[in-house]
């Protein structure tokens, strides 16, 4: 009736869970996974990664075939994509669109043209433009000057460009773009789909790659597309089949290990009862709890959570011959119960972290190891028929109780081991920690070596240093970016940087094209000055009569918003930009090759404007990933101090707490000294990797330590304890074999602490005496 | 009708070609054969929008392969040159201003004509236009007609008279209506 009960409760329970589990959104969105930035420069940062037009940049190139068949593809390519609604911007260089973009702004250039002042419509100045018109008209230019000579005669539209001639442009061959080497063709496209949203980004790729090959016939041309979004999808692309392929030689192993533990089949399938129902309960405890599971939340929650495959050993390897399973869960349930405890609380401190990312791994593990745990004690024993006696029946090996009593004689390698680790981790002091996020990066260097190529032949080069500027609106911003330039513009000249680009490039204040408009004189004023500047010169009479009407209409019209430049490459540059920090308009000033960062600060200091900041991109990230370590140490230590207080409850001995975490501090520094010598520089990953350490440790120093009458008791605890130890180890020596940085890491580090654990467990194990 | 007119063209065009024997490719090894020039020019550019022809003095070099400069002395100084890919444009009293040909395929096609013209260089002219020749080798005429859009929309055609490797004469009617006549004489160097 209580078997009933019991089954009935758990089958209850996992329906719900999984019910909650199939509904639960799930993100991709890394960005939780950064810390809640502490300054308005790091805000921007994630601002950036999140929502940024450079994360949303494809750079695309094409290439195997000569020029006219990849201009012809390019163009195929470009129309399809335009039409797939999943870009808000596609150029290829194309002459259609740089039509259209000079009528846009040959439209407007009376507002956007900073050439545009009172003095510009003097008759001097007038009188001067009108020479100006005769010379380039008997220019090599003379054919394009003679299109815009009755309305833009005072060369409006050519001052206008003129000021952003210093935006390199790819070459142009059968009217698209190419590289320097004339053997690909490029395209620049902007996803609508935000720069951290993979899913949707690897769904644009995907279509991306289908519209190629319906552009490119039965051609055998290339594609070849990068930015970040490339690079966030194909790492994940790798890590998950890599770690998909792992997880199935980890499962195979872990489960050829219980079969040989077990002898029987049945057995091995019950064993993973408990960790699956502690990720199903941990998913849905977070779905429930935060409304969204992130999907680093899954990947880092399976590991941690790994531990709780140990919990079905610890009973089916100490069950003695004939007893009943529920006998057996009773007896050993005091030190499990510790087990799940230490863990259990040891997550507490992730899940009252501020960072989702954080918050979340520690619910998962909270609600899966107290799950796993539960279901270790009450479901296996109600489930697994007492004929299936595990290793019971079997004389338990006597070699590894005899190791194990042996290790007893190295109990002095463990403080050794914790002192000599502590001094390695504190002479490597700032070594120790990774800065560059880029080295864990999975993505190929051939990968890299494309990025860096198109980007150099579509000059969308990385920006490293930029100032950005704040203000309450979008107005006020663009007007405090115009008062930021003759400082930029000195910086220049003084060879601090070599060059910079600013959002007010692209768009004026309404307050600067409303003093433009003030500059145009009434139509008939403009006229009378006209013909003055006229006289003596050979234009027909009249012919500048569209020009004059043009002037009219600019002084009338209303001042251009961004809206009006959406659909052309100035729209796109705005938009990469002006941004939002805080729900406040930001503007973004990228700083081209900063030879003196130093001074730059130094003049951008100068200013005293809190709402003017340089910034330094690789310093800030390096600085918001350290600042995520610290807090995640921070956390780290009182995880640990929570444990310890769970042990003292349940060991109620100061000294046995102590024979308990003292090896396993030892090899969890141990661990990290290793990785250290070798040369393995840590990050947060090592840090997870090392919080499952202290688990699966944790649980080695308790059954060692448990009080166990008998020499049979006594060899089923040591061949428990070994052969959870082998299913970690068998499950995390196969992942440390990857190729992927981040599976590598974890599984190294794993494996590595829980061997030592094992060691230093058993050299410090002295069960009270019998 | 229109087709045998066509017809009858292409067949008085063949017949000549056969008789005169000159044919672009023997034009083009004559040209080519000159590995630079140095020529003074006078252009005359009558517009729609000028109540007087705009004239033009100055004087035309090219080296091969692709240099081809332009120093204007009347009536205001200029010198614009064009080498490989770039163009730099030097006017008196402002710092010289070099920019990438691409930057206006219109006026890289229109200066490619020229600039192949004289190199001969016919791969390049059939690229960029249809080409027709008349005429014999004394007397002949080279009529480029743009196949680039961005170009038509610019010109109408370009006609190239000359003798021997010597240029005498050029013709651009613009699709504005305007003529740009620039007739080369008297050999600079």
């Amino acid at each position: 009736m209580r078997r009933a009960l019991i089954v009935a409760l758990w089958l209850a329970g996992a329906v719900a869970c999984g019910v909650i589990v199939a509904r639960a959104p799930y993100t991709g969105d890394l960005t939780a996974f950064l810390p809640r930035a502490a300054t308005p420069a790091q805000e921007m940062l994630v601002a950036q990664l999140r929502e940024g037009v450079a994360a949303r940049l494809l750079l695309i190139g094409i290439e195997g075939a000569d020029e006219s068949a990849l201009a012809d593809t390019s163009r195929s390519l470009a129309r399809r994509l335009r039409a797939s609604g999943d870009f808000a911007y596609v150029a290829n260089g194309e002459a259609a669109l740089a039509a259209h973009d000079q009528a846009v702004l040959f439209e407007q250039r009376y507002l956007l043209s900073p050439a545009v002042d009172p003095a510009r419509f003097s008759e001097p100045a007038l009188r001067a433009a009108l020479e100006r018109a005769l010379e380039l008209l008997a220019s090599p230019a003379g054919v394009l000057a003679r299109t815009t000579l009755a309305r833009d005669p005072t060369g409006e539209l050519f001052a206008l460009l003129a000021a952003h001639a210093d935006r390199p442009q790819p070459p142009l061959r059968e009217g698209v773009w190419f590289d320097p080497g004339r053997r690909r063709a490029l395209l620049m496209a902007e996803t609508r789909a935000a720069g951290f949203d993979f899913d949707a980004q690897a769904g644009v790729l995907a279509r991306l790659a289908a519209a190629f090959e319906a552009a490119r016939g039965d051609t055998s041309l290339r594609l070849l597309v990068t930015g970040p979004a490339v690079f966030a999808v194909e790492s994940r692309r790798t890590v998950e089949r890599d770690a998909r392929r792992l997880a199935l030689v980890a499962a195979l192993g872990v489960a050829a290990v219980l079969y040989a533990a077990y002898r029987r089949a049945a057995l091995v399938a019950f064993a993973a009862l408990p960790v699956a129902t502690g990720m199903l309960a941990g998913v849905a405890a977070v779905a429930a709890g935060f409304g969204t599971v992130h999907g680093i939340t899954l990947g880092f929650g399976a590991t941690l959570i790994g531990e709780a495959a140990d919990y079905s050993t610890y009973l089916f390897a100490q069950r003695a011959p004939s007893e009943a399973l529920a006998a057996t869960a009773a007896r050993v349930w005091p030190t499990l119960r510790l087990a799940v405890l230490t863990t259990v609380f040891g997550s507490l401190a992730m899940l009252l972290s501020g960072f989702p990312g954080l918050a979340q791994l520690g619910l998962l593990t909270f609600a899966g190891a107290l799950a796993a745990g539960l279901t270790t004690r009450y479901l296996l024993p109600a489930l697994v028929p007492a004929r299936w006696s595990g290793a019971g029946d079997r004389a338990p090996p006597v070699t590894l109780d005899a190791l194990a009593i042996r290790a007893r004689r190295l109990a002095w390698l463990v403080p050794a081991a914790l002192a000599l680790a502590t001094a390695v981790l504190a002479l490597r002091g700032g070594e120790l920690w990774e800065r560059d996020l880029e080295r864990l990066s999975p993505v190929a260097a051939e990968a890299k070596a494309l990025d860096q190529s198109l980007r150099e032949a579509l000059g969308a080069p990385d920006v490293r240093h930029l100032v950005v500027v704040q203000a309450p609106t979008r107005e006020a911003l663009l007007q405090r970016l115009e008062a930021l330039e003759p400082t930029l513009r000195a910086l220049v000249e003084r060879g601090v940087m070599r060059g910079f680009d600013t959002p007010a490039r692209y768009l004026p204040s309404a307050a600067t094209q409303r003093a433009r408009q003030a500059a145009i004189p009434p139509a008939d004023e403009l006229a009378r000055r006209l013909a003055a500047a006229t006289r003596g010169l050979p234009f027909r009479a009249g012919l500048f009569a569209p020009f004059l009407a043009d002037a009219e209409r600019a002084r009338n019209a209303a001042p251009v918003t961004a809206a009006e430049l959406d659909d052309t490459a100035w729209g796109l540059a705005l938009r990469a930009l002006v941004t939002e920090i805080g729900g406040r308009p930001a503007g973004l000033v990228p700083l081209a090759a900063v030879a003196d960062p130093a001074a730059l600060a130094a003049a951008i200091g100068a200013l005293a404007d809190p709402a003017v900041v340089a910034l330094d991109l690789k310093a800030e990230a390096e600085a918001l990933v350290s600042g995520y370590r610290d807090e995640s140490l921070a956390l780290w230590a009182i995880g640990l101090a929570a444990i310890a207080l769970v042990l003292a409850a349940g060991l109620r001995d100061a000294r046995a707490v102590a024979r308990v975490i003292v090896p396993v501090l030892a090899a969890i520094a141990s661990a990290a000294a290793v990785l250290a010598l070798a040369g393995v520089r840590l990050s947060l990953l090592h840090l997870v990797a090392l919080l499952l350490v202290l688990g699966i440790g944790t649980n080695y120093s308790l059954f060692f330590g448990r009080f166990v009458p008998g020499d049979a008791a006594r060899r089923r605890n040591a061949y428990a304890v070994a052969v959870a130890a082998a299913t970690t180890l068998v499950a995390f020596g196969v992942l440390a074999t990857s190729a992927t940085p981040i599976l590598r890491a974890i599984g190294a580090t794993v494996a590595l602490g829980a061997a030592l654990s094992l060691v230093f467990a058993a050299a410090w194990a002295q069960p009270p005496a019998e | 009708m229109r087709a045998l007119a066509a017809l009858v063209a292409a067949a008085a065009a063949a017949l000549a070609f056969a008789q005169s024997g000159f044919s672009p490719e023997a034009l083009m090894a004559e040209l080519a054969a000159q590995p630079a020039r140095r020529v003074a020019f006078t252009e005359t550019r009558q517009s729609t929008a000028l109540d007087a022809a705009l004239v033009t003095r100055g004087e035309l070099a090219f080296e091969r392969p692709a240099r081809l400069e332009r120093t204007v002395t009347a009536p205001v100084a200029a010198r614009y040159l064009v080498d490989g890919g770039a163009v730099t444009v030097e006017r008196p009293g402002a710092p010289p201003r070099t920019f990438p040909l691409a930057q206006q395929p219109a006026l890289a096609a229109l200066l490619e004509g020229v600039r192949a013209t004289l190199a001969g260089d016919l791969a390049t002219l059939r690229r960029l236009y249809r080409v027709e020749l008349a005429g014999e080798a004394r007397d002949w005429s080279l009529a480029l007609l743009p196949r680039d859009p961005a170009l038509a929309a610019l010109v109408v055609s370009i006609r190239i008279a000359g003798s021997g490797h010597a240029l005498t004469e050029m013709e651009v009617v613009e699709t504005s209506g305007d003529r740009v006549v620039t007739r080369f004489g008297g050999i600079a160097r």
